[in-house]
């Protein structure tokens, strides 16, 4: 068993909206993250993945439960005693275009967090640690000092990939880091990300909506709906069995780039998404799911296991037979 | 051959900057059969979003329809005027663009935004107007209707306001539907239900026109598609031809891409670079930086779009030659 690097336990994050409304984004989400595994965390819009992933590194502050990190709490930390661990801990953005000083040039871009972190010494010893990162990330050098809007979209989120590795970090939740990119251009981040994750050892939560995406790149799933976790395992366990409902749908939502097996395997979910404001009682999955019973509505089912991956769902004993 | 809906040749749109020409679609030729549902595929930049607002007539200054021509059941659109357009679209072509929240108004009930589809192009009493809206709206799978008519925008969820888009696109039963990424916006689970709301529309004969980068998107829904690259169609196919026997490098390239993701190989496919500036293509082949079939005349000639089976085109150098054999 690998040592465990990132606990979550009881994370909720509430939005206040009124005095008494709020939206309940995270509900009590309790996970961890081994040294060194890609841990991805899919779900539909509003969902609180991100949410998730924020409070995951220290970027907002849970409403309740605390994070720790090797061990040691970092929720509730004042600044000075968290800087250590926002070194270990990084983020990639969705946006390339949005995620990136406009006005900054690409050797000032990926200088940023080690001139805040006062990393080195000289500004010899800056630029050859900005070049180094370039080259690893796979931008030439002599694009250093080139503005943001010279660069396309993958060359973009290849900075934001330089910049988030740049402090030697040992977490970086990458939220969505392809979604924004075209089909070609995602592969080659990914095949990046992965080549960096084998030589730096680095540790992901990778958040993302593409299952296909997820399926190739995570070594465990957690699965999302409401900012609660229906069902969390290996990730080649889930998609070759999934247990949770909520799961079998999303998986069978998937459009197979296969004009052979069309229409085959689409299950559509009935409804519409329940309200994070005003979430239903008991499973919050209840109203949409066609399995659902009395027990549902009453009851929150917690996280159980079951056999290799662990699933809320109070009918998991029995799995529900697709028609098929 | 079966009547075609809409038949473009040799399109070519433009857009006029300082930095100069940007051909944004060039010597685009499609046709779309009644009940047809064609797919444009391609990626950011290729120009296959200003194919249909060439087609909509939404070309803005300085970008112009520089030739070609578009037959709308025979009916030549590029030189009909504003108000002539005008009365054309949303009732003969209508279109459904990617994010419902943009292209709804906020401060409209979104009933009465269908209804005002109807009263713009038919001379009917209001109550008929509201009945045909609520027809509708009920058709594309929108629960509880007479609530939801009254309801603003903010109130329903992505894939309730792509349904209302739908149904203010289909409210007077046009004879093309053109879905520009309609279920980019969406998630999985909703995509799915839009694909499915479309391919009825299109079983019942509205021809639709979809573009989209997904190809599962384009698996699933169209029966011919069309592959574009920096502004130009370099394969056309049926859609079971140009999955099964794809011939254009870019294709294999794009479909390698995704197939490798659903395989156990560790380091995916890619396509090496990027897509080239509109503004500055290369000589010949606009795909041949990026080829690794490129051969000596890729980078001096362009290459034509050649016919190497039923239905199926090509504008590649390489098949021209197997083809000659």
């Amino acid at each position: 068993m690998s040592e465990v690097l990132l606990e979550a336990r009881d994370l909720t994050k509430k939005f206040p909206l009124s005095r008494r409304r709020c939206v309940h984004a995270v509900g009590g989400v309790t996970l961890s993250v081994n040294a060194g595994e890609t841990l991805a965390i899919v779900g539909e819009s509003g969902c609180g993945k991100s949410t998730l992933g924020r409070m995951l590194i220290g970027a907002l502050p849970p409403t309740s439960g605390e994070v720790r990190f090797r061990g040691h709490t970092i929720t509730g930390l004042k600044e000075r005693e968290f800087s250590a661990y926002r070194r270990q801990l990084q983020l990639i953005f969705q946006d390339p275009y949005a995620s990136l000083d406009p006005r900054m040039k690409v050797r000032d871009l990926i200088a940023e967090p080690l001139v805040t972190h006062r990393v080195c010494e000289t500004k010899d010893e800056l630029t050859q640690r900005v070049l180094d990162l370039m080259k690893a990330v796979g931008i030439p050098a002599d694009y250093l000092n080139r503005y943001p809007h010279q660069f396309s979209g993958g060359q973009r989120q290849r900075i934001g990939i330089a910049r988030a590795i740049a402090l030697d970090p040992a977490l970086v939740v990458c939220d969505e880091p392809v979604s924004a990119l075209d089909v070609s251009v995602q592969n080659q981040i990914l095949n990046l990300l992965r080549e960096l994750q084998e030589e730096r050892g680095l540790t992901y939560v990778f958040i993302s909506h593409d299952l296909s995406v997820v399926r190739h790149i995570s070594d465990r799933i957690c699965v999302m709906f409401l900012g609660k976790v229906m069902e969390i395992g290996p990730t080649e366990d889930v998609f070759a069995e999934a247990r949770h409902p909520y799961t079998q749908f999303l998986l069978d939502s998937v459009l197979p780039p296969d004009p052979h097996r069309r229409g085959k395997s689409v299950r559509l979910l009935a409804g519409e998404p329940p309200s994070p404001v005003d979430p239903p009682s008991g499973c919050c999955f209840r109203t949409r799911c066609p399995f659902a019973t009395e027990l549902c509505a009453s009851k929150e089912p917690t996280l159980r296991r079951a056999g290799s991956v662990e699933v809320a769902c109070h009918h998991q004993s029995q799995p529900p037979s697709s028609s098929d | 051959m079966t009547q075609s809906t809409l038949e473009v040749s040799h399109l070519y749109t433009s857009f006029f900057s300082e930095r100069g020409e940007i051909k944004a679609v060039q010597d685009v030729s499609m046709r779309i059969g009644k009940g047809q549902v064609v797919g444009v595929v391609g990626e950011s930049g290729c120009g296959k979003s200003m194919v249909a607002r060439s087609i909509m007539g939404l070309i803005k200054k300085p970008g112009k329809i520089v030739s070609g021509s578009i037959l709308l059941d025979g009916q030549e659109l590029t030189s009909l005027g504003e108000n002539e357009l005008c009365k054309i679209r949303g009732k003969d072509v209508s279109m459904v663009f990617q994010e419902p929240m943009t292209s709804l108004n906020p401060t409209m009930r979104v009933g009465l935004q269908v209804q005002e589809v109807v009263s713009i192009h038919e001379n009917v009493s209001k109550e008929e107007a509201r009945q045909r809206t609520l027809a509708i709206l009920s058709a594309v799978g929108i629960p509880e209707v007479k609530e939801r008519y009254n309801a603003y925008p903010h109130e329903l969820s992505g894939g309730l306001r792509q349904r209302v888009m739908i149904a203010m696109a289909m409210v007077m039963r046009p004879r093309l539907l053109i879905a520009d990424e309609p279920t980019t916006a969406l998630d999985a689970t909703v995509e799915a239900q839009i694909i499915a709301l479309l391919r009825q529309l299109a079983d019942n004969g509205t021809s639709v026109l979809i573009i989209s980068h997904n190809l599962g998107v384009i698996a699933q829904l169209a029966d011919h598609v069309y592959v574009m690259y920096a502004g130009h169609v370099v394969e056309s196919a049926s859609v079971f031809e140009l999955f099964d026997n794809p011939l254009h490098p870019y294709t294999l390239g794009l479909l390698r891409a995704v197939s490798s993701l659903r395989s156990q190989s560790k380091v995916l496919q890619t396509i090496p670079g990027i897509v080239p500036n509109l503004a500055h293509l290369p000589v010949g082949c606009s795909f041949a930086p990026r080829c690794d079939k490129c051969m000596a005349r890729c980078t001096s000639t362009q290459p034509e779009l050649v016919a190497v089976g039923s239905g199926h085109e090509v504008r590649c150098h390489l098949t021209k030659r197997v083809d000659a054999q």
